[in-house]
């Protein structure tokens, strides 16, 4: 689930070469919070969930733990 | 037989306030920058002196002098609005009184979807025969329900009105208007106190709450599940619609549709630089500038799209006459 995270992360930042980890920070990848949403949006399609945004989600990490619930 | 919109008319307030402007009066940590990056909003319109009726008013002789409509043709005024200048009577009884007809009268609270729920019940209305020349008023005194403490959302929305004439025609090919029940994303609390010596509570005095982030996973989720609908129920590809008019909410929330659609940003004017959100009176507006532009004509298919508080959302498909 990492791998398909980090690729749409990186899609979704045009670098494809993009260095990400569990504590990269989305604040951290320059996106603001509609970004963030648009990115968790891109995720949910691209794994077929629906992520609930309910709680923070201020890093991939934050983004795993909620696609582990749902998975 | 279904509607055809015979005219259009809009009723602004003088005052045009920059986003420069509001952060100086307001004080707020905010900035020209900030706001246009974020939202696509440069500026706004805010009443001073003047009411919701006014505006309303305004629009609607402007809309009736389009059409070529004498007011006294009117047989039922339906307005859509977060409130007018009273809770009663309506805002539509005002603008009765102001323009001097004797009609049905009464207002609809769609948010921001206002528009295309009052279109909704004028078909039906017109096509059950129970009117046949109906002005349809959107109008919206946004800043009297802003918090203009809260950066987040006192620079999103603006103050204004829009009217169309609609009677019977063969224009509107689809219709579609729906809700999912969330009530808590945006939100407008009520203002009535009263002294009731039997109530335990008193309503606080409210302001337009918003979490940004949810709106926007809705109101772009809602946008292109619309657009997808409407299409495809009428047999249409993306190609064959002219003009999407969409509600004006932040220029974001309309590129993210357009990106995840797959369409032409060229076939979606926007003018949520100039008015900032304008609730329910958005798309009337937008429709009214792109005609007196010359850019739609007759013959050609319209989408318009709106997602608002409920969370309200709907579409439809005209075919311009």
């Amino acid at each position: 689930m990492f791998d398909e995270v980090t690729q749409v992360i990186r899609e979704y930042k045009g670098d494809l070469g993009l260095v990400i980890t569990p504590e990269t920070t989305f604040s951290s990848l320059n996106l603001d919070s509609l970004e963030t949403v648009e990115l968790v949006m891109k995720v949910e399609e691209k794994l077929n969930v629906s992520i609930d945004m309910n709680g923070d989600i201020n890093c991939v990490g934050d983004l795993l733990a909620v696609l582990e619930k749902v998975q | 037989m279904t509607i055809k919109i015979t005219g259009t008319g809009i009723g602004l307030p003088k005052h045009h306030v920059t986003n420069q402007e509001l952060a100086e009066v307001t004080g707020l940590d905010t900035s020209d920058e900030w706001i246009s990056t974020m939202t696509g909003i440069k500026a706004r319109y805010i009443c001073d002196d003047e009411t919701i009726t006014d505006l309303a008013t305004t629009a609607a002789i402007d809309a009736l002098a389009d059409a070529g409509t004498s007011a006294t043709d009117i047989d039922y005024i339906l307005c859509a609005t977060i409130g007018g200048d009273t809770r009663t009577p309506a805002l539509a009884c005002a603008v009765a009184e102001r323009i001097g007809v004797e009609c049905a009268a009464a207002d609809l609270s769609g948010a921001c979807t206002g528009f295309l729920y009052a279109l909704d019940i004028v078909s039906c209305l017109i096509q059950a025969g129970r009117a046949s020349t109906v002005l349809l008023i959107c109008a919206e005194k946004m800043s009297a329900h802003l918090d203009y403490t809260d950066r987040n959302t006192c620079v999103l929305f603006g103050d204004g009105a829009a009217a169309v004439v609609v009677t019977a025609g063969s224009a509107l090919k689809y219709i579609h208007v729906t809700s999912h029940p969330d009530t808590q994303v945006l939100s407008l609390a009520n203002r009535m106190t009263g002294n009731s010596p039997f109530t335990h509570h008193r309503d606080e005095v409210g302001f337009v709450h918003m979490e940004g982030q949810k709106v926007f996973r809705y109101a772009v989720t809602y946008m292109e599940r619309e657009v997808v609908k409407a299409l495809a129920t009428l047999g249409l590809e993306p190609d064959d619609v002219d003009y999407y008019l969409v509600h004006q909410a932040n220029r974001r929330i309309i590129e993210s549709a357009i990106s995840r659609l797959k369409l032409s940003p060229d076939k979606f004017p926007m003018n949520i630089d100039r008015y900032g959100n304008m609730s329910s009176v958005s798309i009337p507006v937008l429709l009214h500038e792109q005609l007196a532009a010359g850019a739609i004509k007759p013959g050609d298919t319209l989408v318009m799209c709106a997602f608002g508080a409920g969370m309200t959302y709907g579409s439809c498909v005209v075919e311009w006459e």
